[in-house]
């Protein structure tokens, strides 16, 4: 694709993005008649999660792999296809691509090759997708997961459709994604590893996600953005109003032994990146955890630029966590919520026991928590939502503790019926503290599928919970000042398409 | 997202016109940098102000030339190599007068000999009145391109690190941002009884090197790095008092 400040239509975009999203024939290099390759395994994962198109196993010599025929090469296939999955070794590949010149439309390419060689394989890698008229997707990646497809590359890969795009220059990282991200509650509209992107690069699958209406939210993990220009242009372009959440690789010490000058000397690539992500409202992380809760957040909270004072209601269980988070709250620049008149007078209304305390940080021990079946966690919740109206809410149950009262008909769902159920514009975040013993990591696990299903983020910790709310809070504020100077008015197009 | 030649207004087109000259000239006489004179007539050319001066040839006797000039006087060592002069006692300040111009020249030059640093000139200027040391400027990152950086100036400036950056092309907005970021925006801003700083030129100026048409966004092929340090911010204005400007390699 050449680099041009064109504005492609997004139809074009998605249209060229199809044949690796929506593959009608995919084609897999490398599947063995022994079938133990990992081309093999592909194959069995196309069957078991019903990849609805053909599928033309690619063999020099073998007639059937994995009971399907196969065929000598990408020539010879009853048919063009959209997507091939080589995992030959590197000195095949060339091989391979030689022949899908007019009837492919892109390859992955999983092999890697010696340091020494790497360059010059590449270089003709490049070329033959040139002369092809394909794209090609690494080499040393992983695979592509595109639940619209109908196909991934990772066992136990949740294929259901979610809105999460993800482009990722490690295959393992793209993995670690995949799985930790699947148990947070997060379902993706595509995840690509795309290794050291010799064609396909990160800018040209930021371009696709932006353009892609199926994708709310995008992630990119890069260590080298190859076209800096480009993908600066789409940010810039984008200017926040869908968000992109990106981890860069490498970015510490790089750049700046040479440097003639003081700018020089104090500028390396951290300073690059973070300055690229607030001049274009993109969200960096420094971590895969950090990736992935800043992807929770701006999956399932709705930006509030207009909430002018950051105030923060905290309601849980436990003194200690209690106080612990407070401190926490005010290192991240947040304060707490001040209880108004209104609210104050209507907590008088609930009886509580001594201990209890409904002045912020609510603070109830379980005792007070399984109060009505769980129900009184609904009322505190709904006065703050009426009364208080804060900027975010922020529940964190120490489960434990609150297992201990599991017995009682109702309890639990009425206490996440509460959590889940509490109107208001204010940010719901649930924070589920575990004592890691298996018995309660299960019941975590359960808490967080339902917390996912409703769309609130959820974490493991009161800190973490508040690191990630202040990052979010920090993406705001570029939405506001870009609503101020820009042309676009990103809060305007996310409303309409809410 | 660099402006093309056709964009620039005519006006501008000359002054850019003159600023590749400089620039061009340089490399092609082998620098790895501009001299101090030629950097300050770059900014001069951008609207940023430095002080009045004049450039002497490394023998020229300064006795004749310093009538138009106020004293106190500051005397700096001209080359084209990206030194850091205090570093080598390159640079004598509150010279009172000609005599004394002419003592620091001799000791100058032999100081920068003595380092093995080729001479071509010395620069004197009238001393600026003080003010709050800050510094722009401009580094490129090997992914992202130019960026501009604005920051607590002066010899201290790399161990007070209070810096923001910006990837050029910059916006007004973030010319202000960057202002608001420093943890010296409240002493710039006026405070302790002490007047603001003329703010408005530090945007000025900000927006004049890394802006959409900015010295850095433009020439970002022919210049890797620069450092205006410290530029002398004033309730009456700002004014550059020492600027660097490191050339890319092998554009000669």
């Amino acid at each position: 694709m050449s680099v041009t400040e064109l504005h492609r239509p997004d139809d074009d975009i998605r249209r060229a993005f199809r044949p690796l999203f929506e593959p009608r024939a995919i084609a897999v290099a490398g599947a063995s008649a022994k079938g133990v390759s990992a081309g093999n395994r592909f194959i069995r994962l196309l069957r078991e999660t019903g990849f609805a198109g053909r599928v033309f196993p690619i063999h020099p010599s073998a007639d059937t792999i994995e009971g399907m025929t196969a065929y000598r090469d990408l020539a010879a296939t009853p048919e063009p296809v959209d997507y091939a999955y080589l995992t030959v070794p590197a000195e095949r590949v060339a091989d391979v691509l030689s022949k899908a010149a007019g009837r492919l439309g892109f390859a992955q390419v999983m092999a890697s090759t010696e340091p020494a060689q790497q360059k010059a394989w590449e270089e003709d890698l490049r070329a033959l997708a040139a002369q092809g008229g394909f794209r090609l997707i690494g080499p040393n990646c992983m695979g592509t997961h595109s639940p619209r497809g109908g196909f991934t590359f990772m066992e136990g890969a949740i294929t259901e459709p979610g809105a999460v795009g993800i482009a990722c220059q490690s295959g393992g990282l793209g993995m670690d994604i995949l799985r930790r991200g699947q148990n947070l509650g997060l379902r993706f509209s595509g995840l690509v590893t795309i290794g050291n992107s010799v064609d396909l690069g990160p800018s040209d699958l930021l371009e696709f996600h932006l353009a892609d209406p199926d994708t709310r939210v995008v992630g990119l993990y890069i260590e080298d953005v190859k076209d800096g220009q480009r993908f600066q242009q789409l940010l810039r372009r984008n200017r926040g109003r869908k968000p992109v959440v990106l981890l860069v690789g490498g970015i510490t010490g790089l750049g700046r032994a040479a440097a003639a000058s003081h700018t020089g000397a104090m500028g390396g690539s951290a300073q690059a990146w973070k300055a690229l992500a607030r001049q274009c409202g993109a969200v960096l992380t420094e971590s895969l955890d950090g990736f992935l809760d800043m992807l929770q957040l701006c999956l399932w909270l709705t930006p509030r630029p207009e909430a002018a004072a950051a105030g923060v209601t905290l309601f849980g269980n436990g003194g200690g966590a209690s106080v612990l988070a407070t401190d926490a709250l005010d290192r991240a620049g947040f304060r707490l919520a001040a209880p108004t008149a209104a609210a104050q007078q209507e907590f008088a209304r609930i009886d509580l026991p001594p201990g209890a305390s409904l002045a912020n940080p609510i603070d109830l021990p379980a005792s007070v928590l399984k109060q009505e079946d769980g129900r009184v966690t609904a009322r505190i919740l709904d006065i703050n939502n009426r009364c208080i109206a804060p900027y975010a809410t922020i529940v964190h149950l120490n489960l434990p503790v609150i297992m201990g009262y599991r017995h009682i008909p109702d309890f639990l769902p009425n206490l996440m019926d509460a959590v889940f159920g509490s109107g208001g514009a204010a940010h719901r975040i649930l924070v589920l503290r575990s004592d890691r013993s298996d018995e309660v990591d299960a019941w975590r696990r359960t808490f967080r599928a339902a917390a996912a299903q409703r769309g609130v983020p959820s974490f493991d910790e009161v800190p973490q919970a508040i690191q990630a709310l202040a990052a979010f809070r920090d993406y705001e504020e570029i939405l506001v000042r870009r609503q101020d100077s820009g042309t676009g008015s990103p809060m305007a197009d996310r409303k309409a398409r809410a | 997202m660099a402006a093309r030649a056709s964009d620039i207004p005519l006006a501008r087109a000359g002054t850019e016109d003159a600023i590749v000259r400089l620039l061009d000239g340089a490399a092609q006489g082998g620098q790895a940098a501009l001299d101090e004179a030629t950097a300050k007539a770059v900014l001069a050319r951008l609207g940023i102000a430095v002080p009045r001066g004049l450039r002497l040839a490394p023998d020229e006797s300064p006795a004749a030339r310093l009538d138009g000039l106020r004293p106190p006087f500051v005397l700096k060592a001209l080359s084209g190599t990206a030194l850091h002069k205090s570093d080598i006692g390159a640079v004598q300040l509150g010279l009172r007068d000609a005599t004394e111009v002419a003592e620091a020249a001799a000791a100058i030059a032999e100081r920068v000999a003595d380092a093995g640093v080729p001479l071509s000139g010395l620069l004197v200027e009238e001393m600026a009145a003080p003010g709050v040391e800050i510094v722009i400027g401009g580094t490129t990152d090997a992914q992202l391109g130019p960026m501009l950086m604005l920051g607590a100036g002066g010899v201290f400036a790399e161990i007070l690190q209070d810096v923001s950056f910006r990837l050029c092309p910059i916006e007004q907005a973030d010319a202000t941002q960057m202002l608001d970021e420093l943890r010296i925006a409240p002493i710039l801003r006026g405070t302790r009884g002490r007047p603001a700083v003329d703010l408005a030129a530090i945007t000025r100026a900000l927006l004049a090197l890394g802006g959409p048409e900015g010295f850095f966004t433009l020439h970002q092929a022919r210049v890797a790095e620069f450092d205006l340090n410290p530029l002398i911010a004033r309730p009456d204005g700002l004014v550059a008092v020492d600027a660097r400007i490191v050339l890319t390699e092998g554009q000669a």
